[in-house]
């Protein structure tokens, strides 16, 4: 059995990945099952491999999930954890010419991972549809 | 991954929106099939160069098939010379959604597997050979307990499987009468069951018409004993 649990961090009452996913300004319906579609199939791979995941150099334990829709550059930064075969979904962002945006990505993705870490609670079942 | 969780939440998302709907049709093709490429290369230990010889593709090629972000989109033949290759079925139909949204959830690598042809074979063989055989032995059956002038038992569908696998073992512990026995030999016939002089030799699942007979030779009030009535209709006649 390889599957792997997909946990939302959340921030208080919010689900900021969830709001992020379903606001179509930033995340096209086309671009939403897309995204939806890959991290289902990721769920049920034991190797993630590049390019389509990689760990981030510089941020010991954070990984970005790789999602191309169209020219943009969808990044999904996470963590394996906090249990045994889970991923929490942390910060979601954009990169373009090289470069995140928001360019603080990754900090906050880590500020966050220190959070579910210390407090599992902040974290919610991915919501897949 | 509670999977009828996630069966729920793609439901309710594809009944509130068509077009995200037919945004995951999309990517359930091609995003789907990237993946299965991956998971038969890997399923069968090649390389991505060594898949590429064997369709004659460039090794770069093949990691564009396995990339869901690249730009190229495989084509019906493309699909072909690689199902060539790894020598396995290619199906591609119309299926309604509920199809769709069970396969998407399907996503274990170990499940996208598929057996070569060559692997498969001997399964293969031995159901389209066993099916039409069980088939065609309860017709042969049936026809044999009419010209004995029998009528094809029956038992009462309630607590079939129960009242049969007792019967069963009953046979098994009590001889055939005189008369069955020699009517045992004209039932036979069957493949995998052998009828002997008072004794059940052997038994298998799917015979269900010989498990009938068995039952109206032991009945217990819920089955017909065509031995009793044949008596009858004698003496009556």
């Amino acid at each position: 059995m390889n599957e792997r649990q997909f946990l939302d961090y959340i921030d208080g009452a919010t689900n900021p990945i969830q709001e992020w996913l379903k606001d179509k300004r930033q995340v096209p319906v086309k671009a939403r099952a897309k995204i939806q579609r890959i991290l289902l199939q990721l769920a049920g791979t034991a190797l993630w491999t590049r390019p389509l995941a990689s760990n981030l150099e510089g941020y010991p334990g954070i990984v970005e999930i790789r999602i191309r829709w169209t020219n943009i550059q969808y990044r999904l930064l996470g963590y394996r954890g906090p249990g045994v075969r889970q991923f929490t979904l942390l910060f979601p962002a954009l990169e373009k010419d090289d470069r995140f945006v928001p360019q603080n990505a990754p900090q906050i993705a880590q500020n966050r991972m220190a959070v579910v870490e210390s407090d599992r609670s902040r974290t919610h079942e991915h919501y897949f549809g | 991954m509670n999977t009828t969780l996630v069966r729920r939440e793609l439901l309710s998302s594809m009944k509130a929106d068509p077009e995200y709907r037919h945004a995951w049709n999309l990517e359930n093709v091609y995003t789907g099939i990237c993946f299965q490429i991956r998971a038969l290369r890997e399923q069968r230990g090649l390389s991505q160069s060594a898949l590429g010889k064997e369709a004659k593709m460039a090794q770069e090629r093949i990691s564009i098939l396995e990339d869901p972000n690249a730009d190229t989109r495989p084509t019906l033949n493309t699909l072909l010379r690689l199902a060539d290759s790894l020598d396995v079925g290619l199906d591609v139909r119309f299926v309604p959604y509920g199809t769709v949204i069970n396969r998407s959830i399907k996503t274990d690598m170990k499940e996208l597997g598929v057996l070569s042809f060559a692997d498969e074979l001997h399964q293969l063989e031995r159901e389209i050979t066993s099916e039409p055989e069980l088939g065609a032995a309860k017709r042969r059956t049936r026809r044999k307990f009419r010209a004995i002038g029998h009528p094809t038992p029956t038992i009462r569908r309630a607590g079939l499987s129960h009242k049969r696998r007792s019967l069963q073992s009953e046979a098994r512990r009590k001889p055939l009468s005189r008369d069955y026995a020699g009517a045992a030999p004209a039932a036979n016939g069957v493949a995998g069951s052998v009828w002997a002089p008072g004794k059940v030799v052997s038994f298998q699942r799917g015979t269900n018409v010989i498990s009938h007979g068995l039952a109206a030779l032991h009945g217990n009030g819920n089955t017909v004993i065509p031995n009793e009535q044949h008596e009858r209709q004698k003496k009556k006649s």
